[in-house]
């Protein structure tokens, strides 16, 4: 065999190997990740109605994901959040669903919170980590742009969603995998309050997290996402309603010792105004100030907290519509 | 220099180009750590001074390129080689791209008279280049790489840990430097293989070694044998007094560990080095004595053994110095790597969840497994002898492994920060 003939006959073998784990990954580990299950879960949702229409959409990150249950909230209702979403994702997911023009959305509840433009977690190296699920109506082009990665590592990982991890294949065959339940787009597995003796260290921690020195507090293409969602639900005459997510006490007071708060918001809302004409904002910031029980970290709500949250979410929200 | 009759004339110009990469170096890499240190010494008297800091950026693999370009006129002043002419061929030797940024640090006798070659395509020495390169991809990527989120977790908070983390991020990182540096080394080499040309060998399955003296023969070969031609050897080596040949020992290790970095970290991990080496020295009577009266000469295989973990542990001991942030921290670390040991590592947050570290563990398994195959047959004597579906097995489950259990996230290697 000439040393040609033997190549070519490696590669072929060898691509018809990785072809094969890369189909056994899409279809079998693919969709066990959280964002694949909630899509399915919003699909099944929307053809079980005769006219689909959904009255409250939620949109954000681990906080909404894990605080708001549609179980509480009356009307349809679908929690689109998920842990580290940014703006730019939010945009494209959103646009992707107002694109199904069967589907009529008639509120959409935005999260609004101090660290939701902040550099150091959205920034582009952040942006679109469930990359496979984004590339199915997210330009190729436009993720590696975002993401300052080069267009063949953003191609290679779109198209061999198996490449480096193949640590699902074993947490799926020794049952380590994060099946999470959720209900129409909430999960929340945690049960239990942090029992941590210095809730002010835990606090300054979780600030140094997500306002390191040297980071913007509002990243720039982040923001111009948020506002080109705005531009989204006006076009489709979807009102928006702002939320500010509770926190607990320590942090809030570790941000406002080194953030100014109202100078953040302010500048944020100036934006907002002109782009739209009509909003609401829930702030609920300092809701469970006494209640550190609710918290599984400074900033993250556990199950029982989540309930009593999306019940007082669920009675602003009627109460707008009442005003309505 | 070569064409100069008159000794003083050679060692004027000698001095001059030592000085030149030195000067470099010393400007790029240790001003503001000289710098800093005189600073700090002086407040110690309450002396407050404003040292001038450079803002330059370190140019990668600096460390390596000077020392290759020095040994090359250090071998040219000794009449070893002839000077190369050809601008373009002595440029290749210091920046030939396989092995510019990590090694191995190459002799100009053995790389030199390689690009005078006219170089033919052999399908047999591209094969064994690109496998060589594959080994070293998966030393990176699967073990390395996966390491560094363990070691980088635990070592990056040290204060949060005590006992068995602490423990197992040093093991860790004892893998992760190997797999890391000599994974480049494999890569370097065999690309420069698959281009005709052989560098020269740069590990030895280190962790093999029966004593530190053994270590430093299979550990950087290219940076020992460099400092054992061109600094230990001038300094006159073990033909001088005990005393002497003692502090000579001491002295290249105290360098070899400035070479890594301009941190007192690194300083004291090359001393360390270097007083193991001189108690071993030192011991070697007494050791052999107490090994025949207990009897260990006579099972050999489990004196090998125990000599094995005992050098494996003080290896260990030194890499503490070597990885953490700060002396501090460091210090920290041999405090607390036996205070507070508990098994539950499930209340412990390392950084990854356990099927990574399956992947980890089950890697290094496979890596000692061929390691222990090099190190009595040799791998390409093992695998060159079975029949071809065994063999493309063996190398389509490297690269899938490679690609399954890489950790693509652009970890650089540790070795290029020098």
């Amino acid at each position: 065999m000439t040393f040609v003939k033997k190549i070519i006959i490696f590669l072929s073998i060898l691509l018809v190997v990785i072809t094969f784990i890369n189909i056994a990954y899409i279809k079998f580990i693919q969709p066990q990740k959280i964002v694949e299950r909630r899509w399915v879960s919003y699909k099944n949702l929307i053809t079980s109605m005769e006219e689909p229409a959904i009255d409250f959409i939620f949109f954000g990150d681990s906080h909404i994901e894990g605080g708001i249950n549609p179980l509480y909230i009356d009307g349809n209702s679908f929690n689109f959040a998920i842990g580290g979403e940014s703006y730019t994702e939010t945009y494209y997911l959103l646009k992707r669903l107002v694109e199904d023009n069967n589907v009529k959305f008639n509120n959409i509840i935005l999260q609004l919170d101090l660290h939701t433009f902040s550099e150091s977690v959205r920034g582009g190296k952040f942006l679109f980590d469930q990359i496979y699920f984004y590339s199915k109506f997210v330009d190729i082009k436009k993720m590696a742009e975002l993401k300052g990665e080069s267009l063949v590592s953003v191609f290679l990982r779109t198209k061999f969603p198996f490449l480096g991890n193949g640590k699902h294949f074993l947490d799926s065959i020794l049952k380590l995998d994060d099946l999470t339940s959720m209900y129409l787009g909430w999960s929340n597995h945690h049960k239990t309050a942090y029992h941590i003796d210095n809730r002010q260290e835990a606090a300054a921690e979780a600030f140094e997290h997500y306002f390191p020195k040297d980071s913007a507090i509002i990243d720039k293409d982040t923001f111009e996402y948020f506002l080109d969602t705005l531009e989204l639900t006006k076009e489709n005459n979807i009102n928006v309603i702002f939320l500010k997510y509770p926190i607990s006490k320590e942090y809030y007071l570790e941000i406002d010792k080194n953030v100014d708060i109202n100078n953040y918001y302010n500048d944020i809302f100036t934006e907002v105004n002109k782009v739209l004409d009509d909003y609401v904002v829930l702030d609920l910031h300092d809701y469970f100030f006494d209640k550190g029980e609710y918290y599984y970290d400074p900033e993250h709500l556990i199950v029982d907290g989540a309930e009593i949250l999306s019940k007082k979410i669920n009675e602003e929200l009627q109460k707008l519509n009442k005003e309505n | 220099m070569s064409e100069s009759q008159n000794q003083k004339t050679k060692t004027a110009f000698l001095i001059l180009s030592l000085l030149s990469n030195l000067g470099l170096l010393f400007a790029f890499k240790y001003f503001n750590f000289f710098s800093g240190s005189v600073r700090e010494i002086l407040s110690l008297f309450s002396i407050p001074l404003s040292p001038l800091t450079l803002k330059v950026l370190l140019p990668v693999g600096i460390s390596f390129y000077a020392f290759q370009s020095m040994s090359y006129t250090i071998d040219v002043y000794r009449g070893k080689i002839n000077a190369q002419r050809h601008l373009g061929i002595f440029a290749l030797y210091i920046s030939f791209f396989p092995q510019l940024v990590a090694g191995p640090i190459e002799r100009a006798t053995n790389l030199l008279p390689q690009f005078l070659k006219k170089q033919y395509f052999d399908y047999g020495r591209v094969i064994n280049g690109a496998k060589l390169m594959a080994w070293g991809f998966f030393k990176k990527v699967v073990i390395a790489d996966n390491l560094a989120v363990v070691v980088n977790t635990i070592y990056n908070n040290v204060g949060d840990y005590t006992g068995i983390p602490l423990i197992l991020a040093t093991v860790f990182f004892a893998f992760q430097i190997y797999c890391d540096f000599s994974g480049y080394s494999d890569i370097a080499i065999g690309s420069a293989k698959i281009m005709g040309i052989s560098l020269m060998d740069n590990f030895k399955r280190p962790y093999y070694s029966r004593s530190i003296s053994e270590f430093w023969t299979r550990w950087h070969i290219s940076l020992s044998s460099w400092f054992r031609d061109y600094l230990y050897i001038p300094l006159g080596g073990n033909r001088v007094s005990v005393p002497r040949w003692l502090l000579n020992l001491l002295v290249v290790f105290i360098i070899s560990g400035l070479w890594h970095g301009a941190s007192w970290t690194f300083v004291i991990w090359g001393a360390l080095n270097g007083i193991y080496l001189i108690i071993e020295k030192l011991t070697k009577n007494l050791r052999d004595n107490m090994a025949e009266r207990v009897g260990l000469n006579r099972v050999p295989k489990l004196y090998a053994l125990i000599e094995i973990a005992i050098t494996f542990i003080l290896i260990n001991l030194g890499w503490i110095f070597f990885r953490s942030n700060s002396i501090s921290d460091a210090f920290y670390i041999l405090k607390h790597l036996f205070s507070n040991i508990s098994l539950d590592l499930s209340k412990i947050s390392i950084g990854t969840g356990w099927s990574s570290l399956i992947i980890i563990l089950s890697s290094i398994i496979l890596m000692e497994i061929v390691h222990i195959i090099q190190e009595n047959i040799g791998m390409r004597h093992f695998i060159s002898n079975r029949p071809l579906l065994v063999r493309w097995s063996a190398y389509i489950l490297i690269i899938i492994l490679i690609l399954l259990f890489g950790a693509f996230n652009g970890t650089a290697f540790i070795y290029f920060q020098f």
